[in-house]
């Protein structure tokens, strides 16, 4: 029930955002459309959702939300639990709104099988999965503003570092590194309880 | 007698500020005035109290139960009221009772609408569009729309005009009519606690002062003003605290233990308040030291 409300809060409170979101989407959904590039949509259904899940984490540190929540009869593992089913909801939203038009579009039809649109489907879920489980336990423990300098840390040093992995990486082959994308799924579903777990530590352990 | 709040040798550290053993009890049924400059430690008491800091050592009763005990359970009839209303800004009176309704199994929607009319708050307007007053009135309302028996309110009156403030009060006292509910009311605006408060508890740097009932603070102390020779003829065993201006001394002390024949006054919270902070206890010595420099 409180985790209920929890996100009905955050739902009215992302309301105006998310209105605006979707007319971002539908502009996206012509220009692909047009330009036969609908691949693209699924990303931009990740990199909006996120965002969603980051404005609502800065609107609660605006109001100092977290402090009057915690006064109210509702556990603390109730309210990480509810920022986690947030970036659930949207991210399974924003695939579902896309997923559709890259189905139906000429693009896919001339080059994918309904099987390619699944891996590809599990395989940004994966991604996804990974990205807020990164992104939640340091939002919590340090802020938004500070958490989303260490998130872009995060991402940013592979890419650095990709210099380095390439040069390391010549010698292995490219299908055996392949054969192991099956596993991405199930290391991003672990790694989201971890995070889960980390999560509600800090949380229990933060004072406001 | 059952207390509504007890707190027990509370410690916490938290960088440069210490709570120093604060200990005070709130019985049922009655309004507690928690006073003190700011940064004396009400704000950390109050965090303590609900659980947002832990404590580092003490015994914090609510309701007669320990937060660990049934921390659901009290979180459930406890109302809180901070200097700021903490939901987001952009939503409405509105949005947040359909919240609310499903945190608290007893939310009372008409009495919380009934409230809002009646302090005249619009429930369709936004947060951000509120004035500071609307804001703290639509905080109090929501405080006490799953009808508590404990409010535990931290400076709700502080930056308001005193039109608003009276009407805030006017709320706490219809509140107080249940002879089961109690208040925490933390202030430094000291004509409000006057007002309502039965006892005045005062911290001053993270240590309680004393903790009194209202009627002993005004009728039982009493300030004494005078140069510092007239101060000699005053019984040392009788003064609490004294501070010195250019006009002479002003001496806080115990009305019974001097003789009706020195013309004294009753002092207001906020003398109480000034002459404990900024005044000298040691009194006897102090008016020795300034007999000898003279």
């Amino acid at each position: 029930m409180t985790l209920r409300a929890l996100l009905m809060k955050d739902f009215l409170m992302l309301s105006k955002q998310i209105k605006m979101m979707l007319v971002i989407f539908a502009c996206f959904i012509v220009v692909s459309l047009i330009t036969d590039m609908t691949i693209v949509l699924v990303i931009f259904a990740l990199i909006f959702s996120s965002l969603q899940l980051l404005t609502a984490f800065s609107f609660d540190e605006m109001s100092n939300w977290d402090k009057y929540v915690n006064t109210l009869p509702v556990d603390r593992k109730t309210v990480v639990q509810s920022k986690y089913v947030l970036g659930l909801i949207l991210i399974v939203c924003g695939m579902a709104i896309f997923t559709p038009f890259v189905y139906f579009s000429d693009e896919f039809s001339k080059y994918f099988t309904l099987y390619d649109l699944f891996k590809a489907f599990v395989m940004v879920l994966s991604v996804a999965l990974i990205y807020i489980s990164v992104m939640i336990p340091f939002l919590i423990k340090f802020g938004t503003q500070k958490g989303r300098l260490i998130i872009f840390a995060i991402v940013f040093i592979p890419i650095f570092g990709s210099n380095f992995i390439q040069s390391s990486l010549l010698d292995i082959d490219v299908n055996q590194l392949m054969s192991y994308i099956n596993y991405v799924p199930i290391g991003a579903f672990l790694l989201l309880l971890i995070s889960y777990f980390v999560s509600v530590k800090w949380y229990e352990q933060k004072e406001f | 007698m059952t207390n509504a709040i007890e707190v027990q040798k509370l410690r916490k550290t938290l960088h440069k500020f210490q709570l120093k053993d604060v200990s005070f009890t709130l019985p049922t049924g009655t309004i507690m005035g928690f006073v003190g400059e700011n940064g004396a430690g009400k704000t950390t008491t109050i965090k303590c109290i609900l659980d947002l800091m832990k404590k580092d050592n003490g015994k914090i009763k609510l309701l007669g139960k320990e937060m660990n005990e049934d921390e659901m359970g009290i979180k459930s009839e406890i109302g809180v009221v901070f200097d700021d209303l903490h939901f987001p800004q952009n939503l409405t009176a509105k949005k947040i009772s359909k919240f609310m309704n499903k945190v608290f199994s007893n939310w009372d929607d008409s009495y919380y609408f009934d409230l809002l009319n009646k302090l005249k708050v619009q429930e369709d307007k936004k947060l951000n569009e509120l004035s500071r007053g609307m804001k703290m009135k639509l905080s109090i309302a929501i405080a006490l729309a799953h009808h508590p028996k404990l409010l535990i309110l931290d400076e709700p009156t502080s930056g308001l005009d005193p039109i608003v403030r009276d009407e805030i009060l006017d709320i706490f006292l219809e509140f107080m009519q249940d002879e089961e509910h109690s208040i925490l009311f933390s202030s430094h605006i000291t004509s409000d606690l006057e007002k309502i408060a039965d006892y005045i508890t005062f911290i001053h740097d993270g240590k309680i002062l004393f903790c009194e009932s209202k009627d002993t603070l005004l009728y039982d102390y009493a300030i004494w003003r005078g140069s510092v020779e007239e101060s000699k003829d005053l019984p040392p065993e009788s003064m609490l605290s004294v501070r010195e201006h250019s006009f002479g001394l002003e001496i806080l002390l115990k009305r019974s233990e001097v003789s009706s024949a020195f013309s004294l006054e009753q002092p207001t919270i906020e003398e109480i308040m000034l002459i404990y902070v900024k005044g000298v206890h040691d009194v006897a010595r102090f008016v020795n030291e300034r007999l000898s420099n003279a």
